[in-house]
This record gives C-alpha cells, sequence and structure tokens, in this order.
C-alpha cells in the first residue's frame, strides 16, 4: 500500500470520526416533559414567556439569577431559573430557548436564547415550505 | 401605472428598475450561452462577440439597479416598501450604505454587483480567453437576478400559488403586510410617511464595511469554480491551475479579511464577549474559506497527479457551492432559533434549493460521458419535480440525500477516469512539499465537515425528524483545537520544505532549530500564565509559536531573494500568531467582575457557578482585580443610553482614575434596546465592559424627574395553610391562623362577631434572615380592619385582603419596600483580554501575505 493510500484512510477515519462526534455529542431540544424524566441530561427547551406568573429578578441579593415561568410547546408551565442576569426587554419576547437541566421541579437554566418580535414582523406567508 | 392617483409618488425608478432587472437576466442568461458556446468552439468569433456585449450591457444593467436603488434610498423615497423599511428621515446620510445591504434584496445586489465588476474585468485582454469563467459568472448572475424579480406565480387549479425572487423597488402601499392599512388609501399618505428606519444595532461603520467585503469574498469564490467549469467544458483538467491560482488566493485574502471583520465588529460592538463564537452565520463563511484555501494550495503543486488533481476540483466546487450553502442556510429561516443574525424570511426557500441544486449538480453533468449525461439530467430534474410537488416529503428527502452522495461518488469517479492516465502518481516523498500540502489541505477540509455537520443540525433535524441543537462554544472548540494545533505545525514544516530537495539531516537542523525558539516562546508564555493548561491550550500555543517561527525565519532568509515569496512565509507566521492570540487572550482572559456576593442558591454543577455579571450602585465603588470600578453617572442622550464607568487604580497606595469606559444601551422600541460594550485597548491587554441588565424605566423616569415609586409592584396569592410562595426574593409559607383567645364570643349574631385573625406567616430570604409575619385581620361586627406586617430582613409587606372560609384559602397582597435609590443599579460584566492585540495582528499577516502571493502569482503570469 502507497502511503498516500494510508493517510487518505486517516483522513476518512477523522471524518468519520468529527460526523459521529458532533452528531453524537448533541444536544436535543425538548420538552418540559422529557427534561423531567431525565433530570441529569441537558436539553434545550423552546416555549413562551408566560407573562401571568412573577419574573423575579432581585439584583441587590443576587445579580446572576432570574426566574420565570415559562409554557413549552407543547403546552406544559415550568418554572424556569436563569443563572444568569435577567435579560434586557425580556417581557417583550416571543419565542424563548432555555438551555439547562431539570432539577427540583425547576428547570435550571444555563442560557437563554430570546427572540424579539420586531424583527421578524414582517415575513410574508411562505409558501415553499421545507 | 403609469400616471399615480397618490400625490408625489415618484414612480418611473421602479419601472426603470423592472426593466434593468430583467435587462441584466435576460443579458445574464444570453451571455452564458453566448460565452458557454464560445468555450466549446474555441475559434466561433460571432458568439464571442456577442457574449461581450451581454456582459458589458449586463454589467450597466447591474449598475443601473444599484444607482437607482441608492438614488431612491438616499432620496427616501417611502413609496417604496424597501425605503420604508430601512431607512427613515433621521438616517444619516453616511449609514445609507448598511441600509442598502440590510435587506436581503440589497446584500443580493451587492453580490451581483460584485460579480458585474469581475466581470468587466474578465473582459481584459488579460484575462478574455476563460470564456468558461464569465460563462459561469453570468449563470451565477442570472439566478440572483431570479431573487430580484419578485413575480408572483399563481395557478390556483394545480396548486401553484409562489413566488419568484423579491422585488426590491416594491411599492409600500401594495406590500402584502400595509396593503390593508388605512394609510395606504389616502391619496396624500406620502405626506405624513416617515420610514421604520434602520435598526440602530446595525448603524455603525462596521455595518459599512463587513458586508461589501465579505460578499466580495464571496463573488471571488466564482472564479476558481468557473475555471473549474472551464476545464470540464474544456476537458483540459490541468492547464487551468497557473490562471486560477492568483484569483483563488485573491478570495482567500479578502473573504479572510471580510471574515475577520465580522469577528472585529462582534468583539467591538456585540455583546458576544469575544470575537468569534462559532454562530452557524460566522460559521458559514468560514467553511467557504477553509475550503478555498485548501484548493488555492492544490494550485500550487507543480506536480499536477491524479489525486492533486481530483482534490482542487473537489475543494474548488464545494468552495463555492458551500458559499450557496451558507446563503440558504442565513437566507431561507431554516436556522431558526439557532442563530442570533439570520435574515428575515423571504419565502425564497425553494428557489434557494434551486440555484443550490443547479451548481451541484452541474459540475457533475460536464463530467460525465455525453450519454450519461442525458440520463443524469433527466434523473435530476424528475427528482427536484417530486420534491417540489411532494411539497418535500421524507421520501423525497431521502432520494435527495441519496441522489446527492451518489452524484459526488459518481463525478469523482468520472473525473478520474477522464484525467489522462499518463499523469504522474503523487511522489513517495513523504518529507516533499507536496505532500505536505496535501495533508494541510485535508486537514482543512476535516474541519470544515465538522463546521458544517455542526451547523447544518437544523437541516439534519429537518431531514430526519431529529431534535438536535447546535453545539455551544465548547463543543466547537474541542474539537477545533485538534486542527489549529495540526495545521500549525504543518504549516510550520511546509515552509523548510520548499526549494530544492533537502536531506532529512539538513531539515531536521533547520527544523530543530525553528522548534527550540518555539519551546523558548512557549515556556516565557507559560511562565506568565502559570495557570494555563497543557492541553489544549499550551500545546496549541506550542503549535502557533511554531509555525509563527518557522515562518518569520523562512521571510528572512528569503525576502531578498524572492520578495514576493515571502507572502506564503507571512500568511503561515500570522496562523501562527492567529493561533497564540487565541490561546491567549480567551483561555486566560479574566473576569474582572466577580460577583462578591456569593449566595450559593443550588450547589449545582461548574456550569451553573455564574458568577461573572455584577451589580453596581450608581456611586458605589467595586474592587474588581487591579481596578476598582465606580459607577459614576448615567444619562439618556436621545436614542442612547449611557453608562459612565471610571476605572481606578490603586498602585502605590493611592487611588488614580485611570480611564472611563462609557457602554451604553442603544434604545429603539421598534427594533428592542440593544446592548452596545465599550472597550478600553492597551498594547498588552483590552478591558472590555458590557452592561447585562439595567432598569431603563428608572432611567427614563429619572430623566423626566418623576421620583421613583417606593414600593415594588404588589403581588397577588390565592393560599392555603401550608402553602409555599416564592416572592421577592424570599420563600414565603402559610402556617397556619392564629386568632385571639377572647374571640368569638357571640357567634349567633353577626352584629357583635368580634374576629381577630393574625394569619402566620415564615418568611425565610436568600440571604439567609427568617422571620414571622403576622398581618391582622380584623372583624368588629360588619367592619373590617386588615393591618399589613413587614419582613424584618427582606422589607417584604404581606396584608390579608380577604379569607374565604369556603375554599378555606386566604386572599394576600405582598409587596415589598424598595431600598434608597433601589433601582439605580447597572449589572455589568468586565473582562480583560490579554494580548488581543497579537489575534488582530495574525489576521492582518494572513492577508497581507495571501495578498502578496496573489501580486507575486499575476506578475508571473503577466510575464508569461
Amino acid at each position: 500500500m502507497k502511503k498516500i493510500h494510508i493517510v487518505l484512510i486517516l483522513i476518512v477515519a477523522a471524518a468519520i470520526g468529527v460526523v459521529m462526534v458532533a452528531l453524537g455529542n448533541s444536544d436535543s431540544y425538548a420538552s418540559f416533559a422529557q427534561a423531567i424524566e431525565n433530570p441529569s441530561r441537558t436539553y434545550h427547551v423552546a416555549g413562551k414567556l408566560e407573562l401571568n406568573e412573577p419574573m423575579v429578578y432581585d439584583p441587590h441579593t443576587e445579580a446572576n439569577l432570574f426566574t420565570f415561568t415559562m409554557v413549552d410547546n407543547d403546552g406544559k408551565k415550568c418554572r424556569v431559573a436563569l443563572h444568569k442576569p435577567r435579560p434586557q426587554d425580556f417581557e417583550r419576547s416571543e419565542q424563548i430557548v432555555v438551555i439547562g437541566q431539570m432539577e427540583n421541579d425547576v428547570f435550571q437554566a444555563k442560557d437563554i436564547l430570546t427572540k424579539c418580535p420586531s424583527k421578524y414582523n414582517d415575513a410574508p406567508t411562505q409558501t415553499v415550505e421545507l | 401605472m403609469n400616471s399615480s392617483d397618490f400625490l408625489n409618488e415618484q414612480l418611473w425608478p421602479g419601472q426603470l428598475g423592472n426593466v434593468l432587472i430583467l435587462l441584466a437576466l435576460c443579458s445574464a442568461v444570453f451571455g452564458a450561452i453566448a460565452h458557454f458556446r464560445s468555450t466549446i468552439y474555441n475559434l466561433d468569433s460571432t458568439w464571442k462577440t456577442w457574449g461581450r456585449i451581454a456582459m458589458l450591457v449586463h454589467s450597466s444593467s447591474v449598475f443601473g439597479i444599484v444607482a437607482l436603488l441608492f438614488g431612491i434610498m438616499l432620496t427616501r423615497q417611502f413609496e417604496y416598501y424597501y425605503v420604508w423599511k430601512h431607512t427613515n428621515t433621521a438616517l444619516p446620510q453616511s449609514y445609507i450604505f448598511a441600509a442598502f445591504w440590510e435587506g436581503q434584496e440589497g446584500s443580493f445586489l451587492l453580490w451581483a454587483f460584485w460579480h458585474a465588476v469581475i466581470g468587466l474585468v474578465f473582459l481584459h485582454k488579460a484575462f478574455r480567453s476563460n470564456s468558461g469563467v464569465i460563462a459561469t459568472l453570468l449563470l451565477v448572475q442570472g439566478f440572483l437576478m431570479t431573487m430580484l424579480l419578485g413575480r408572483i406565480v399563481y395557478l390556483p387549479d394545480l396548486g401553484i400559488d409562489f413566488n419568484i425572487g423579491s422585488f426590491p423597488f416594491g411599492l409600500t402601499r401594495e406590500h402584502p403586510t400595509l396593503m390593508n392599512a388605512p394609510f395606504t388609501k389616502l391619496p396624500d399618505y406620502l405626506l405624513n410617511l416617515d420610514g421604520r428606519g434602520l435598526n440602530p444595532a446595525l448603524q455603525n461603520y462596521w455595518m459599512t464595511i463587513h458586508p461589501p467585503t465579505l460578499f466580495l469574498g464571496f463573488a471571488l469564490t466564482t472564479i476558481p469554480f468557473g475555471f473549474v467549469i472551464q476545464a470540464l467544458i474544456r476537458r483540459d483538467f490541468s492547464s487551468w491551475f497557473r490562471n486560477a491560482l492568483p484569483w483563488a488566493f485573491l478570495g482567500v485574502g479578502v473573504l479572510g479579511a471580510g471574515i475577520l471583520m465580522g469577528g472585529a465588529w462582534a468583539y467591538e460592538a456585540l455583546s458576544f464577549g469575544g470575537f468569534w463564537v462559532w454562530d452557524p452565520v460566522e460559521n458559514a463563511s468560514l467553511v467557504p474559506w477553509l475550503l478555498l484555501t485548501a484548493g488555492a494550495h492544490m494550485l500550487l503543486i507543480p506536480k499536477k497527479t491524479k489525486i492533486v488533481l481530483t482534490l482542487a476540483f473537489v475543494f474548488l466546487i464545494l468552495g463555492f457551492i458551500t458559499v450557496l450553502y451558507s446563503t440558504f442556510l442565513t437566507r431561507s429561516g431554516v436556522l431558526g432559533d439557532a442563530s442570533v443574525h439570520s435574515f428575515t424570511d423571504l419565502g425564497l426557500t425553494g428557489q434557494l434549493l434551486l440555484f443550490l441544486f443547479f451548481f451541484m449538480a452541474l459540475p457533475v453533468y460536464l463530467v460525465l460521458p455525453k450519454r450519461q449525461r442525458f440520463v443524469y439530467l433527466i434523473a435530476s430534474i424528475t427528482l427536484l419535480a417530486f420534491g417540489f410537488s411532494s411539497q418535500f416529503s421524507s421520501i423525497s428527502n431521502a432520494l435527495w440525500t441519496l441522489f446527492g452522495l451518489l452524484s459526488f461518488g459518481l463525478g469523482i469517479f468520472s473525473l478520474n477516469q477522464r484525467i489522462n492516465p499518463n499523469t504522474p502518481s503523487l511522489e513517495e516523498n513523504v518529507w516533499s512539499r507536496d505532500f505536505w500540502m496535501l495533508m494541510g489541505a485535508l486537514v482543512l477540509t476535516v474541519s470544515a465537515l465538522h463546521l458544517t455537520v455542526e451547523t447544518s443540525k437544523p437541516v439534519i433535524n429537518k431531514l430526519t425528524g431529529t431534535s438536535m441543537a447546535v453545539g455551544d462554544v465548547a463543543a466547537y472548540n474541542a474539537v477545533q483545537w485538534w486542527f489549529g494545533l495540526l495545521l500549525s505545525i504543518g504549516m510550520g514544516v511546509v515552509l523548510y520544505l520548499m526549494y530544492g530537495k533537502k536531506t532529512v539531516q539538513g531539515l531536521a537542523k533547520e527544523l530543530g532549530r525553528v522548534a527550540l525558539v518555539a519551546v523558548a516562546l512557549t515556556l516565557v508564555s507559560f511562565s506568565l500564565y502559570p495557570n494555563m493548561k497543557v492541553m489544549p491550550d499550551a500545546l496549541l500555543l506550542l503549535g502557533g509559536w511554531f509555525a509563527l517561527a518557522s515562518g518569520f525565519l523562512f521571510v528572512a532568509k528569503f525576502i531578498k531573494k524572492h520578495p514576493l515569496a515571502a507572502g506564503g512565509g507571512l500568511a503561515h507566521a500570522g496562523f501562527g500568531l492567529l493561533m497564540v492570540g487565541i490561546v491567549i487572550s480567551m483561555g486566560q482572559q479574566q473576569n474582572v467582575s466577580k460577583n462578591q456576593n456569593e449566595i450559593n442558591l443550588k450547589a449545582l454543577n461548574e456550569e451553573f457557578s455564574n458568577n461573572e455579571h455584577v451589580m453596581l450602585m450608581k456611586g458605589d465603588s467595586v474592587r474588581m482585580a487591579n481596578y476598582t470600578l465606580v459607577f459614576a453617572n448615567d444619562t439618556l442622550n436621545g436614542s442612547f443610553a449611557e453608562y459612565q464607568i471610571d476605572y481606578y487604580s490603586h498602585s502605590d497606595g493611592k487611588n488614580e482614575k485611570k480611564f472611563s469606559l462609557n457602554p451604553r444601551i442603544i434604545l429603539s422600541p421598534s427594533m428592542g434596546n440593544v446592548a452596545e460594550p465599550a472597550t478600553r485597548h492597551f498594547v498588552t491587554h483590552d478591558v472590555f465592559t458590557h452592561i447585562s441588565y439595567v432598569d431603563l424605566e428608572n432611567l427614563k423616569r429619572k430623566s423626566a424627574g418623576i421620583a421613583a415609586p417606593e414600593y415594588e409592584e404588589p403581588q397577588h396569592f390565592e393560599l392555603k395553610i401550608g402553602d409555599t410562595v416564592y416572592s421577592s426574593n424570599a420563600y414565603i409559607v402559610v402556617e397556619g391562623i392564629a386568632s385571639d383567645p377572647r374571640n368569638a364570643q357571640s357567634e349567633t349574631d353577626p352584629n357583635n362577631l368580634n374576629l381577630n385573625l393574625y394569619p402566620t406567616f415564615t418568611v425565610r430570604d436568600l440571604q439567609g434572615n427568617i422571620d414571622t409575619v403576622k398581618p391582622a385581620f380584623l372583624i368588629q361586627g360588619l367592619s373590617l380592619q386588615t393591618i399589613p406586617d413587614t419582613a424584618k430582613g427582606n422589607g417584604l409587606v404581606i396584608e390579608v385582603k380577604k379569607i374565604n372560609p369556603k375554599t378555606s384559602t386566604i386572599e394576600v397582597e405582598m409587596q415589598r419596600k424598595k431600598y434608597q435609590n433601589q433601582d439605580d443599579f447597572i449589572i455589568m460584566k468586565a473582562v480583560i483580554f490579554p494580548w488581543i492585540k497579537l489575534l488582530w495582528a495574525g489576521c492582518f499577516l494572513i492577508a497581507i501575505g495571501s495578498l502578496m502571493a496573489v501580486a507575486e502569482r499575476f506578475n508571473k503570469n503577466g510575464q508569461a
């Protein structure tokens, strides 16, 4: 076998390796129900903010804790403890994704993604969908 | 549409724009055909002439469209939706460029503009023999022009209803989202109409310079792809290397500079807290660069062996295809939640897919033997038609994926069949420049593959029904640092394999010297930052220093003999410096704002011990690392909330104000408020300050001279005995209802009722204060008196409003008295990035080195 073939085999192996790593170590989007079932796993939960329940942020006590209630896409409500400062304009966010894990009925989030409606309000109806 | 019923409307720019778009489309298609003809029949001069005329007409039309759109934006003709959406009267003219390419239509035009410019360059006699390149360029332009068509195809009987492109000159009053708004019916609506304006977060010079550079880079990936297509048409597989090479490296330099500007923007003006966060949109421009760089290096290999030829084709095709793929990712809305800055979905998904598939299939089609081409064409069209008509069903998705993989294999197989079997096979000497270059290119490709798979997870989810989330920064770093290390070492070694054959001993001696320098530099860095991790930090640092030392020693040696050949050495040194900069500035970054107030709510794992954000009260000072920070002032200044943070140093026992930083929040009621960090640059480090959260209402109140409310917003609960609620950072438990022993003497007579109830609560706040609160609920005859009670530690006031004996619940109001100036605070984050200047210097060297290589090659090609 030529040396170049050995190199190529190694490269193909590395390529398969990185694809496996990328796909295998992936966090998943999930609902709160799934997060409750696997409390030790990190999930991304998408949903909406529940405005009727209190949003608590008291930086005088703890600047890196913000709690609120979120309704996931299945309609399940859950209290979320975000271990970061309250995002600016949080009450206006339309879509939220929290990243973290469930513990004692509270979703402990290490990160959050929010989407404001204004950026997306002028999309015409999409006619071709994937 | 000749005369308008609306006052002050000017319709001619739109009508002219429409004509020019059609003209640009037709001339692109015709010009592409003419140039393809003259590529095939090399001597036919009629087609050549027609092709040149078409190119001229096309470029002029594109310039015309660009000029028209600029014109109506500069004069704020709000009757046009694009102008209305992206500008307003208040927008300074200097941001018109930014507004121009903020939207999809404008950025498509920007891309098309660069193609039009490059097309004109190719009419010059030095390049005009490359008719296949111009043909490819015009074909791409044809697709880009359809993105601007804005035609609706509506055939309800066939279930067809879609739009082709988005017309940049559409009228505001005819836009689907506004046509039903009452103001669009008024004849004089323009008199009072102001635009929506440019998002304030984009009103900066980065938005002016980053997109044009990036899109020029994208446009330059079309050129090597064009050379590939030309080679496939002419069945001349190896002689194109020389002509394509300078263009490929020009693309490497410009696209690299564009990506770098994006990183600099993210670092300077966005709240990412770093220059690179592996955002899908960032990756989408990095992947084409990696592949283009791999392809460009293949072109440097003089011995055109089978594998070199094949890889050159594959890399340069993929370099262009991934530009189209990233266009699809960022503009179709498929990324959705995964990225902070993808475009608004214009409903062009199907069209973007066609754009992508066409250019994926074109090289495969061309490489196939004539008989197989027909079969391939029919198969592709059938599959496409099936996919679109079945609304992208899972079967068609599976078939498409399968077909794509088959095409890739078939293409490579056919190419290998066609390459002259006499082509020499790669030199077996492992210590040859060619061999190392090949390996480097392959490493770049694996890196690109990893980024592509990670970034494509939303697409994979759609195809397979999984629900994978795109990885975080750590997930990317964990894999990508290996490539950084391998590439650094390879880049250092390969320079010493240039110019003539060397003995292994001689090589070992030279490389040994470089390695010694690298080890010394690493040890110095290690002594400066002793807490550095060995893996990956110190190891990658060693690699970086190695590439740097090798590059500089190489340049020093050859700069006299081959001044321009030093470009490669500089670029490699730059990559080394980039790695060093990344390791030190990111790995050794110091959170100055470590929260001193450690309340461990939950002993969760490391990831949750987030204390990098700290609260500063106005006028207070907090000691952070070597500085004392004072939140000195906050002002409302037009559309900015500005905060002044003073940094004092306390060396020599006295406090001395060193500098102030003014991070701010850009206020936009319609587009959201965006924080903008402020950074103080020193040679050795940067101090970065970012506002995470403020009470903007408080600042607005203060500016208007309104006093802050004394109490926080009250909260209401309906509770049972034993219930626990959480309010104002305290857990409140309803313990029971104590009653006065003298109560209830005559329960039969309501007028004599004398009931003193004391619902009892335990308030346990997060600082550990526990207090019992007993608000009174007093019934005397028919009158009711409620007396609130206050928790001592927390200041929470509890009042029982109602007691419902039937449901055995109590209705409670809780509110907390505010501290003095409670709302005059900021939550901020301050980070020191050491030696981040090295990172920028590295990027700069890569760009300069690439451009020197381009100049050298154009020079050489011109002489030959």
